[in-house]
């Protein structure tokens, strides 16, 4: 069986889907449609086809199943893909990834408004889950109090999930933004959609967020070589502790098992779901997902279409 | 002296207890020592026969495997005992019992509710069940199972509670090479005609509920909005201390503590019962036992893959283990008690879902209150 042929980054044994630092690959217009070819064409371009829906397991991370052997099973991971279709065709769930700005719409009783709808507007700072339980937090600043809201994203009480702005940061998570001043993760709430031209790659924002000063919610510094989104003004927090901080970092002590991870092939296999199976799964969902953006797509271009003014 | 004698008594009867004996009737003080003992139900039943066969010693040839793989094909081949007659189906009434199912737990997931709210259930598929026998309770009671079964209850021999009660049937899952088990196994298997089973099951049913051998059995067996009742093994957590095993409360991570965070601390009694009583709680193996979670929400049954979605995360044991599921019997969840759920007049299927039955269910089936992914967002205004 091939394992997966991305390579964990080291220490991060916070995240348990193998996910590769950030990579360049271009948004869901990518899915490229079926034509009619003959059959040699077909099975080069059945090839090509296979490898292009392998980029799936970015574009909708959640239909790959939990890899810990213990939880899987076949008949239960099938059915619960067969919900998450459905609820698919019922809103449009876009393709996003953790720094992108996202607007959320969702049916709330204790809502101000009659209709009973709230709306809310952030950065999504993790993403994670597997199946109909996969999830996303968004992060806001509002009247100067940070907020975050984790949704799960196949909860029927979601009503709307707008894209705002699509892009994708230098980490995989941005829990140091807590950590960080509040420009860095404010989004306006009358910010419009910006809809990137079909075929673009998605954009990479490599800002650096300069992190307050001390306290922090989390040791920073000593994670200062897993993430490269923040930087640090005074790596030390006093002159005294300069010393046996440089030598704690100086012999790689963030705990003697994450020098181990890097070099540990049977950890990475053991955490990712095997190619075959993926390719298996995308054989399952890719058609009807491919056929939801397209329709999707048809949907967006008819509202940005702009009817020309009449002319005098 | 009195006290003295009444104690040796005492002390003798304890010691039976600790062999798992049968008690004897006629000590009353028994009840209050025997309470302090909290037992743990962790083996088959007596009467399960020997079920695997030994490893053969000498290679079977090629021919040989052929002519036997051709026995049992022609030996279960076909449909299960069409020359019996059709036994007749019983009619719901209140207080009937039917049968259940052995179903295998597949996984875990969220379903939601009309309302926003989130339920986790437990997905229980219900694989390849046949009825394997029917058993009256005059034939069970007589045979030397019964007569083991026989403990005498202190309300008298008189007071029989499950008069109602004529019988079990017994119930199996996942059809197996017959030549893993004993002949004595598979010989369980000539009534209803079926391979042999993997897995067994017993349930004590009404008149009403019996349901002929040979019977398949499926997720439609059951309505959604019934409550069930689920019998399992639960999840080996090896040895533990006396914290997750009994719930003590340890004592002080700091202020001086000495060696004791996690300890039971007091263990015997003073002057007079100087000694540790029988049952005191210590640390010792947790997990592995038998145990019911009752009264469990049905919300939804997919009826193309048999698979019913209960309640809650807590179905007894890992993923790829065999339940038995069946109706609750806790009353506040009973058939006759279901008023909000209009079934008000039992199961819908009673005893069980026959094939013209089962032909006309639609792929999937909720409960009235859970949310179908095929229906749009919830909107919560009036």
């Amino acid at each position: 069986m091939m394992a997966c042929r991305l390579t964990c980054l080291a220490g991060q044994g916070l995240r348990r889907v193998c996910s590769g630092s950030v990579r360049q690959f271009a948004s869901t217009s990518y899915l490229r449609t079926q034509q009619t070819e003959s059959e040699e064409d077909r099975s080069v371009n059945q090839e090509q086809h296979d490898l292009s829906r392998r980029d799936f397991r970015y574009i909708f991370p959640e239909f790959l199943p939990d890899p810990k052997p213990e939880w899987r099973n076949k008949v239960r991971e099938r059915l619960e893909r067969k919900d998450m279709l459905q609820r698919r065709e019922q809103i449009e769930i876009p393709e996003f990834y953790v720094g992108s700005s996202l607007a959320v719409t969702v049916s709330d009783e204790n809502s101000p408004n009659p209709n009973k709808i709230s709306r809310f507007v952030g950065i999504c700072i993790d993403r994670g889950g597997t199946g109909l339980r996969a999830w996303f937090t968004l992060r806001n600043v509002v009247e100067g109090q940070g907020v975050e809201f984790m949704y799960q994203m196949y909860n029927p009480s979601i009503v709307k999930i707008e894209v705002l702005r699509l892009e994708q940061r230098l980490d995989e998570e941005l829990y140091y933004l807590r950590d960080a001043p509040a420009e860095y993760s404010t989004v306006p709430f009358d910010m419009e959609a910006e809809i990137l031209p079909e075929g673009s790659p998605v954009p990479v924002n490599d800002t650096v967020v300069p992190l307050n000063s001390r306290p922090w919610t989390r040791k920073w510094e000593r994670y200062a070589m897993i993430y490269s989104g923040y930087s640090i003004e005074n790596p030390f927090p006093t002159p005294g502790k300069v010393r046996r901080q440089m030598r704690w970092m100086a012999e790689g002590n963030q705990g003697w098992q994450l020098q181990t991870l890097k070099y540990d092939l049977m950890r990475d296999y053991r955490n990712t779901v095997p190619m075959e199976e993926q390719d298996q799964i995308w054989e399952e969902v890719g058609d009807q997902l491919e056929s939801r953006d397209k329709q999707m797509r048809r949907v967006a271009a008819k509202r940005a279409f702009v009817r020309p003014s009449k002319r005098i | 002296m009195l006290g003295a004698s009444t104690e040796l008594l005492a002390v003798r009867s304890l010691g039976k207890l600790l062999h798992l004996e049968v008690l004897s009737s006629g000590l009353h003080t028994t009840s209050s020592l025997e309470s302090r003992i909290k037992r743990v139900n962790r083996h088959k039943p007596f009467w399960h026969i020997r079920k695997l066969n030994k490893a053969i010693d000498e290679p079977i040839t090629e021919e040989n495997q052929i002519f036997i793989q051709d026995y049992i094909d022609r030996k279960y081949n076909g449909p299960l005992r069409e020359e019996f007659t059709p036994w007749a189906k019983g009619e719901w009434k209140e207080g009937s019992r039917r049968p259940g199912v052995l179903a295998v737990k597949i996984g875990v997931h969220p379903i939601w509710l009309k309302n926003g709210k989130q339920v986790i259930t437990t997905l229980l598929q219900v694989q390849d069940n046949h009825v394997i026998k029917y058993t009256p309770r005059t034939n069970f009671e007589d045979s030397y199972v019964g007569q083991k079964f026989n403990i005498a209850s202190f309300t008298g021999n008189n007071n029989k509670k499950s008069e109602s009660l004529t019988g079990f049937v017994t119930v199996g899952a996942i059809s197996t090479d017959p030549q893993k088990y004993t002949k004595g196994y598979c010989g369980l298997f000539t009534d209803s005609g079926v391979m042999p089973k993997r897995h067994l099951a017993r349930f004590p049913v009404t008149d009403n509920g019996v349901i002929q051998p040979g019977t398949p059995l499926t997720a439609a067996h059951f309505t959604p909005g019934q409550f069930v009742d689920v019998y399992g093994r639960t999840q080996e957590r090896g040895f533990q201390g006396v914290m997750k095993r009994w719930g003590f409360a340890g004592m002080p991570a700091t202020h001086g503590t000495t060696k004791s965070h996690r300890r039971a601390g007091h263990v015997g009694s003073g002057c007079d019962k100087s000694r540790i009583w029988p049952g005191q709680k210590m640390p010792g193996w947790v997990g592995g036992n038998y145990t019911w979670m009752r009264g469990l929400r049905i919300w939804r049954i997919n009826y193309a893959e048999n698979v019913l979605y209960v309640t809650g995360t807590a179905v007894q044991g890992d993923v790829g283990s065999v339940v038995q599921i069946c109706d609750t019997k806790l009353n506040a969840k009973k058939w006759e008690n279901l008023k909000k759920e209009n079934l008000t007049s039992g199961p819908r299927f009673f005893p069980t879902a026959y094939e013209d039955q089962l032909k006309e269910l639609p792929e999937e089936e909720y409960y009235s209150v859970v949310h179908d992914f095929k229906s749009p967002s919830i909107s919560l205004s009036p």
